[in-house]
């Protein structure tokens, strides 16, 4: 019996759509600076909010951070509610892998040790910090959510190991360091029905397949 | 362990690959626990390193431990035995991989495949392997020492550099390509005879595609030191080793150095190809700069650690490498929930953990470590360097010569001399 037979109501994708617009508005909240930080999770939510438009006509996304023209209508509200949930209260959503009635489990793939320590090591913590945001303004859809970060070392293998055995405990990866350490993730995302926000400008995330279950942040090296 | 074990009555005795009773013994319960692993039985659950080994989380490590091991015996030969040094083993497990890629991968408008099973491709990885360290080994008649050793790093960056030039063979730089899956079929049928990547039903129990997996490579592995551990014992293998000692000696004496030095290289490449092929099938895949001068030195790292020269020593050194910076990981999340307990011993794992920025500790648990505490994460690295240079000054023979001073100890015991 696949996965795919024993899931009932929506499906992982769906979920997590709603899920990102309520996050996209209390980022919104947060303000626009300069910072490495609020500008990875403001374009998190930009992209977003442009997926949950779409999630209402049931199409499957290949977003771009470009089109932020939907990010003005969110900031009426401050907070984390949102005009697609608000119909749907906490307790009715249907759950799936990931998600139980009081925690949101959200996974991480990082190189916290490696070439590009330094760097993603402040990232993940300017993760953190958006995520303790969001959990001490009530989380999302009553639910906290929890992160479960793993070290990928910028090694492809360890990559491809971090992400089998966190395949059944999250949501979504909200973060995926490297071009290559995604792209070879990238069609288990899609058989899984998991997505990933790649750590990573390649231009190839806009295309067909390879890009399908990547959340982009910011604009990719060839446009 | 009975009466004299070493009082030999035979030449055949003496000579037999495993002359004593206790190695006989204790061989066949590594086969067993080794076999029985994956299950989760209730007595191996209770032996204590094989606890939490046979999770199925450490399952892929243990795999993958595995799979570098028949690599290490390949360098076992070329490094230990026949004394080349070579820090070009990544090379030579690329050199594997592709080849199999070639023989076995599916072809698209842009990648060369010809989707053969897993009989043709593997044995094609070995030979193909084998026929570069035939094109190398000649340089390894003219250099020695140091020099050999930086030819042998200049080979990593060559193939590096061939994996960009054939991008139909190689997948492009950075991105790679699909290899073949584990899965034996007789020919290109869709349905294969045993599919490694999906639980299944054997006999009368169920056991996992990751069990699989273990298993089929451990057949693989216990073949593979089939073959190198008799390769020590006959004629190459004591030609190898003279060759180790003293090379211009041992041709004096009338060993071609040409013609064995070729096969210490052949027979290396050989097995460097098929844990090649593996790996890269294993993982699924890889982009051609796995195959780094950092992978090389891993294995140099498990020669000598383990011991080189010696099957068993390698075999336990490929663990020890592979497995502890999980273990590592572990233990350090074990202290750090030491200390918060209430318990006598806290203040002690308190000290040693820290947890964040505000707490005293030499080995922080938080992701997120600059500066002094050391992130869990770099400390395997921390270790594994210190222990090669440990070993280099203190214990040149490896882990299996500090067994072999506390076996002659206790052997010994109470007399000490």
């Amino acid at each position: 019996m696949t996965r795919s037979q024993a899931r009932t109501g929506p499906t992982r994708t769906a979920k997590v759509f709603a899920t990102l617009a309520a996050l996209a508005l209390v980022v919104a909240a947060c303000g626009d600076d300069d910072d490495d930080a609020e500008d990875t999770t403001a374009t998190t939510a930009a992209a977003a909010t442009t997926a949950a438009p779409a999630t209402t006509e049931a199409s499957s996304p290949a977003t771009t951070a470009a089109e932020s023209s939907a990010a003005p209508e969110t900031t009426e509200a401050s907070a984390p509610e949102t005009t697609e949930a608000a119909s749907v209260a906490p307790e009715d959503i249907a759950t799936d892998i990931g998600v139980t009635d009081s925690t949101i489990t959200v996974g991480m793939l990082a190189d916290l040790s490696g070439a590009f320590a330094p760097l993603v090591t402040e990232i993940v913590e300017a993760q953190k910090v958006y995520w303790d945001n969001v959990n001490a303004n009530g989380g999302i859809a009553g639910r906290e959510v929890e992160l479960v970060i793993e070290d990928t070392g910028y090694d492809v293998a360890v990559t491809q190991e971090k992400y089998a055995s966190l395949r059944d405990k999250v949501a979504i990866f909200s973060q995926s360091t490297g071009s290559p350490h995604t792209a070879a993730i990238a069609p288990d995302l899609v058989k899984d029905d998991l997505i990933a926000i790649p750590l990573s400008w390649y231009s190839g995330w806009a295309f067909g397949e390879l890009g399908q279950n990547a959340f982009e942040s910011y604009t990719n090296y060839c446009f | 362990m009975f009466g004299r074990p070493r009082l030999y009555t035979s030449y055949q005795a003496e000579t037999a690959i495993f002359p004593t009773w206790t190695q006989r013994v204790a061989l066949v319960l590594l086969l067993i626990v080794a076999v029985l692993l994956p299950f989760s039985l209730p007595v191996i659950n209770q032996l204590p390193i094989i606890r939490f080994i046979g999770d199925p989380d450490w399952i892929r490590l243990l795999t993958q431990a595995v799979i570098f091991a028949i690599a290490a015996l390949g360098i076992n030969l070329l490094s230990g035995v026949a004394g080349q040094v070579s820090l070009g083993h990544a090379f030579f497990m690329g050199v594997g991989a592709y080849p199999a890629v070639v023989l076995g991968g599916q072809s698209s408008e842009n990648l060369w495949g010809l989707g053969l099973p897993m009989w043709i491709w593997l044995p094609g990885a070995a030979v193909g392997a084998a026929l570069v360290g035939i094109i190398v080994s000649p340089a390894a008649v003219r250099l020695r020492g140091l020099y050999l050793g930086i030819v042998t790093i200049g080979l990593v960056f060559i193939g590096i550099h061939l994996s960009k030039v054939f991008p139909k063979i190689s997948g492009g730089a950075e991105v790679g390509r699909e290899f073949p899956p584990l899965e034996l079929k007789l020919w290109k049928e869709s349905d294969p005879i045993i599919d490694f990547s999906s639980d299944g039903h054997w006999l009368w129990f169920d056991i996992s595609a990751n069990a699989k997996t273990y298993l089929f490579c451990l057949t693989l592995l216990v073949v593979a030191t089939v073959v190198a551990k008799n390769l020590i014992r006959t004629r190459t293998g004591r030609a190898l080793q003279a060759i180790r000692d003293r090379d211009v000696a041992a041709e004096v004496m009338g060993i071609p150095e040409f013609k064995y030095k070729l096969i210490a290289f052949a027979g290396s490449s050989a097995f460097a190809g098929v844990a090649g092929a593996l790996f890269a099938s294993y993982i699924g895949k890889l982009p051609p700069e796995t195959w780094d001068l950092v992978l090389s030195v891993e294995f140099i790292a498990i020669l000598l650690i383990g011991g080189a020269g010696t099957t068993a020593g390698v075999l336990v050194g490929t663990l020890f490498v592979v497995l502890s910076p999980r273990f590592v990981e572990d233990i350090s999340g074990w202290m750090g929930g030491q200390a918060d307990t209430g318990n006598p011993f806290s203040k002690i794992w308190d000290l040693f953990i820290s947890t964040g920025p505000g707490d005293f500790g030499f080995i922080s648990t938080s992701d997120v470590a600059p500066g002094f505490p050391l992130p869990v994460n770099r400390l395997d690295e921390l270790i594994y360097g210190t222990l090669i240079v440990l070993f280099l000054l203190f214990e040149p023979l490896g882990l299996y010569g500090i067994w072999v001073k506390v076996r002659n100890y206790w052997k010994g015991w109470p007399f000490s001399y």
